[in-house]
This record gives C-alpha cells, structure tokens and sequence, in this order.
C-alpha cells in the first residue's frame, strides 16, 4: 500500500473507531467487524484495539465488562460526553477538510 | 469453551509474543492488559464461530493465521506501510529468540562465582604471606626480613602462586563489570528489538546483580556502624543492617521490573484466563482503567 494512504488511513482510525460507537456501545470484536464493513477503511486488530484502550485511558470512552458465552467477559464500549465532544469536533474538522481537499482536487475551488 | 492444552499453548504463545512487542514499544502493563485481553476475547468469539465449544489445534491455527504477527503491534516507523489485512507468518529470520547477551551476562556471573574459590584459595595465604613479611621481626642492621607467621625466616616468594593468582584475581575483578555492562546492552537490545528478542528478567538479573551488591555491603557497613554509634546491640545493628539491605533491593528490582518489565510477568494472569474461558462472569479486576 502507497505510504500517503496508509498515513492518511491511520489518522482517520480514531475517527472511525468513535463513529463506530456513535449509536451504542459494542465489543471490541464487533467494533472491529464494524470497521470491517467500510471497505476501503481495511483496518486491523493490531490498530484498533490499542486506539480503544487509549481511548479509555482518556475517558473518551468507558468500559462495561459483561459475561461472554464464547468465552471471556467482554468489554463494551461507550462514548462519554467527553468522547461524544470529540467525536462531534473530529467529525467537524473532517467535514471542513474534506470539503476543502475535494474542492481543490475537483477543481470546483474557484 | 474448553481449549485442548495444545491450542491453548498456541494461543499463549501468540499473546506473550504480542506482550513482548509492546513491552518492548514501552506501553504500560495496564494498556498491555487491556490490548491482550481484547485480542484473546477475539481469537475465542472466532473459534466459537468457527468451531462451537470443541476447537480444536488446527482451528486455533486457522483463527491465528487470520489475525496480525505480533510485529504489527510494534510503534510504526514513519513512512512505513502497515499491513492491509492478514499479514504473513513472521519469517524464521526474525522468530523472537532469547537474548545473546543476557546469556553471555549470565556465564560472566558464574565463571565470576566460580573464580572466587580459586582466588580466595590462593590469595589468602599469599596476603597472609605478605602481612607476615611486613610484620615479621626486623633485623637490627637492615630493613625488615620476610618471615613466616610463625616467625622463621622465609626463603622465598611462591612465584608460581603469585603467577597464577594475578590473572585469576583480574578474572574476577573483571567478571562483575562484565555481566553489568552485558545485562545493559541486553536490556537495551530487548527493548529495541520489537519483540525479536526477550529474556528480560536474566538481562535485569546480569545488570543488577553487582550493583546491588555493592549497594548491599555499603548500606550494611553504613546501617551496623550508625547502630554502633547509637549503642544499638551487635546482633541488632546486624539485623537492621541485613534489612535495610534487603528493603532496598526489593525496592529496586520492583522499580526496574516495573519499567523494563518482561512479558513473563503477564503469563500466570493470561493462564488464569484461559482457564477460566467458559464465559464465568466479569470480575472487578477485568474493568480497564
């Protein structure tokens, strides 16, 4: 994969990964089956799950732990307001610079 | 879910190795923990998709295969690409090993040991020799004459000691400086290896080990003269002086494990979990900070 993609793809995991908790809570491996799902996105567990326990650790998102029948408790996900904050400034910033970068690339700039 | 003990060391393996990246990436335990946790509740939800409640080892190397190389949890270096998806097998070129260093650190420790005996046979006597000429009966018309401790004269130098004591005496004066400085370069190799190379807790044991004993021996002289001073009782001052010793290589080897800390601190908390997968209920210790 071309390094201009896989940087731009990298800062738009967390992004994605608040998204992905926008209407609820879900477990890590349903967060990752979320991501999954938006194809060009093509993200793994070697990035995400790391984002998430950052997340936690800057109580963006809190951690409920309920029993498992596959085995051990999961951890379910939630957006704090602290999180949902962020998520709304993120998703403004993202909106602001995407209409930015088409305009320039489209060429409809002028 | 019951893993068969074989897919159970498959899964364990596939974890420690990922601790051992991120230790060696520096994340804290508790970050460790959670990402760990998170990867193992993984592998089961996919054998329980996959294989009901009885996987067995070829299903645990299905759902592995599937998954990132622990090497994909190192800090990315800037302008690298990151996996896509699956990842291949870490080649046998970078299979995590143990660390040369540590195991050369660990040799210098012993041959140090093992030299002290030979040493301390020889030397002894030769410093007792030489005491004794120092001390011995001076002649009226010269300069001290060598003597025995018994007080008849001596013919000669043991040369042939002499020989032989010297360079065992370097051996051993050179030993303590080596199994530290191999421990470091250990310590540093496993950090900057990405989870290549583990045996931190025989790197930490080679760097400490003299330092710490030095410590020791200062804090013991320092603690039983203090106790004499203050009319505090042999034996007493004694103790104080072994205690205080042992509290502060307590304290730093806690201190050390904690910020160079190696993967096989996990392993007993990882067992447990495994053991317990069967989906028993959450415990306090399981929420993430």
């Amino acid at each position: 994969m071309r390094t201009w993609v896989s940087q731009l793809r990298k800062g738009l995991v967390e992004l994605c990964v608040m998204g992905a908790l926008k209407d609820g809570e879900a477990y890590g491996y349903q967060i990752l089956q979320r991501l999954g799902a938006a194809e060009h996105l093509a993200v793994t567990e070697s990035t995400v799950y790391p984002i998430l326990v950052r997340l936690a650790k800057e109580e963006l998102v809190e951690v409920r732990v309920a029993p498992s029948p596959a085995g051990p408790p999961r951890r379910y996900y939630r957006l704090t307001d602290k999180g949902r904050e962020r998520l709304a400034e993120m998703r403004r910033y993202w909106e602001d610079l995407a209409a930015a970068v088409n305009a320039l690339v489209s060429g409809d700039g002028s | 879910m019951k893993l068969p003990p074989e897919a159970r060391q498959r899964v364990e393996a596939y974890l420690d190795a990922i601790e051992r990246v991120l230790v060696a990436a520096g994340m804290p335990r508790d970050e460790r923990r959670g990402i760990t946790d998170e990867i193992e509740a993984q592998i089961l939800e996919m054998l329980a998709d996959r294989a009901g409640f009885q996987p067995t080892v070829s299903d645990v190397e299905a759902v592995l295969s599937e998954l990132d190389p622990p090497e994909a949890y190192a800090e990315e270096p800037a302008g690298a690409s990151p996996a896509a998806g699956p990842a291949a097998p870490p080649s046998p070129a970078v299979r995590p090993h143990f660390s040369r260093a540590a195991i050369a650190g660990a040799c210098c420790l012993a041959l140090t040991f093992v030299l002290l005996l030979p040493v301390l046979g020889l030397g002894v006597p030769l410093v007792a020799y030489w005491m004794a000429a120092v001390e011995g009966p001076t002649s009226p018309d010269g300069p001290p004459a060598a003597s025995s401790a018994h007080g008849e004269a001596v013919v000669g130098v043991p040369w042939a000691a002499v020989i032989v004591a010297i360079p065992l005496a370097l051996a051993l004066l050179a030993g303590p400086a080596a199994t530290t400085i191999l421990g470091l370069a250990a310590i540093s190799h496993i950090r900057k290896s990405a989870g290549r190379i583990y045996g931190m807790g025989l790197a930490l044991a080679d760097a400490l080990v003299f330092p710490l004993l030095a410590l020791d021996l200062l804090l013991f002289v320092g603690v039983c003269r203090a106790a004499a001073g203050a009319s505090v009782k042999g034996l007493i001052g004694l103790a104080l002086g072994l205690a205080a010793a042992a509290v502060v290589d307590v304290v730093i080897v806690r201190l050390a494990w904690r910020r160079w800390g190696g993967a096989a601190g996990a392993g007993p908390d990882r067992d447990d979990r495994l053991e317990r997968a069967g989906g028993r209920g959450a415990r306090a210790s399981d929420v993430m900070p």
